[in-house]
């Protein structure tokens, strides 16, 4: 609770997390673990001595937007608290226990930049082979296991055309951006987010002038279902582009993830002896879950928090959660090194 | 040998399966939960949710 308490106070939005990196690679020296910072300023931490290789990996990083740190009532509020430095932190002290185990070895990771453009966690997936578990620290609840996400992809639209009279026929640049938003929001998306169906977000729109030219950018936010056909989506719009131009991040695609294997039952084992009712999660949203599960390894998310919360003003995680969900984590990861006779 | 809890037909499980494991009744193909190996029980696995998050 120490831990989660400090980390939460230093502040550490996407691209700004050096001191709580710092911070964080402190507390896991003292907690016996060996500790590095990669290159694009992940930390690391590794703990236990054996062959099955298990990868704790959150992220250290918040939105931006502080918030008071305040402790009342069992809620600790405060940026990052739900989002998701309370699951790290919980990885972090469930996996200490196992320094000197024999059959784990056990990966810490606090990725940089989840919150803008995962490039701690492309980072990880470069330098770390595949483990043979791995868990995102993600708030799933202390009963859920997050099972799915959404696949997303960013558009940024720009259109842009010489001035002309309101009272001419021309459409403005706003016009046209609003008709080519609608026309794939009508294509492709639902009005009401949800796992199995593509929806749209419109960003921001914003109208400028140059020199004699009027223009829109419009920045569009597009979730998606597995095995969702980025090419036909953008062969799409580039066909009703009528002079716009259209630049997009990399489509990063949905995952869900096997249920059928010791990572969820060594889980689900972990919250019913908890007396917990376990639920599976499938969220809307995207996160590094979506990035690391090219593995192709047994993976799930799992933390203590309501996610409704990220991102908000009220962002607070209850402690007791918090504390529970470290106990399931250690009875989830013995169970994890109970089954190493069927791996070696 | 245990008893789906959704259609009732006897399962048998293959050796190795541990407590937890979701497996399917070949029966109804219901989604089912190992929640006791002795005596061998099971329950519906447990539902899946849509929730917000990133």
């Amino acid at each position: 609770m120490k831990l989660l308490k400090q980390l939460v106070e230093t502040y550490s939005p996407s691209h700004n997390e050096a001191k709580a990196v710092n911070f964080f690679i402190k507390e896991l020296e003292n907690l016996g673990f060996n500790a590095n910072i990669d290159e694009i300023g992940n930390a690391i931490g590794k703990i236990g001595n054996g062959n099955l290789n298990v990868y704790l990996i959150g992220h250290i990083d918040t939105v931006p937007g502080n918030l008071p740190v305040i402790l009342e009532n069992g809620k600790l509020f405060g940026r990052g608290s739900v989002d998701a430095k309370g699951c790290l932190c919980a990885f972090t002290e469930a996996a200490a226990e196992f320094k000197e185990s024999k059959d784990l070895s056990i990966t810490v990771i606090g990725c940089v930049r989840e919150e803008s453009d995962s490039a701690g966690a492309y980072q990880i997936l470069k330098d770390f082979s595949p483990p043979d578990f791995l868990v995102i620290g993600e708030p799933s609840g202390w009963e859920g296991i997050t099972i799915g996400y959404r696949g997303v992809m960013w558009l940024t639209y720009n259109y842009e055309s010489s001035r002309h009279h309101h009272g001419a026929p021309e459409p403005t640049p706003a016009e046209v951006g609003v008709k080519f938003y609608n026309k794939i929001l009508n294509e492709f998306a639902e009005e009401y987010p949800s796992f199995d169906k593509p929806s749209l977000r419109l960003v921001n729109m914003n109208t400028y002038q140059n020199k004699g030219n009027v223009g829109l950018n419009m920045k569009i936010d597009l979730r998606t279902p597995i095995n969702f056909d980025f090419n036909n989506f953008l062969d799409y719009c580039h066909a009703n582009l009528n002079g716009a131009t259209l630049n997009h991040d990399q489509p990063i695609p949905a995952v869900l993830t096997n249920k059928r294997n010791n990572l969820v039952s060594s889980l689900l084992g972990g919250i019913r002896s908890h007396n917990g009712k376990p639920k599976f999660k499938k969220k809307t949203g995207s996160a590094d879950m979506n990035i690391l599960a090219q593995w192709n390894c047994p993976v799930v998310a799992y933390g203590p928090g309501d996610s409704s919360l990220d991102h908000t003003s009220e962002e607070h995680i209850s402690i007791d959660e918090y504390n529970k969900s470290i106990s399931i984590l250690k009875t989830a990861l013995r169970k994890i090194s109970e089954c190493i006779l069927s791996f070696f | 040998m245990g008893e789906c809890p959704v259609c009732g037909s006897e399962i048998e499980l293959e050796d190795g399966v541990r407590e937890n494991e979701i497996i399917d009744c070949e029966t109804c193909g219901a989604e089912l939960e190992v929640i006791t190996l002795n005596p061998l029980t099971f329950e519906e696995a447990p539902e899946e949710q849509e929730d917000w998050g990133e």
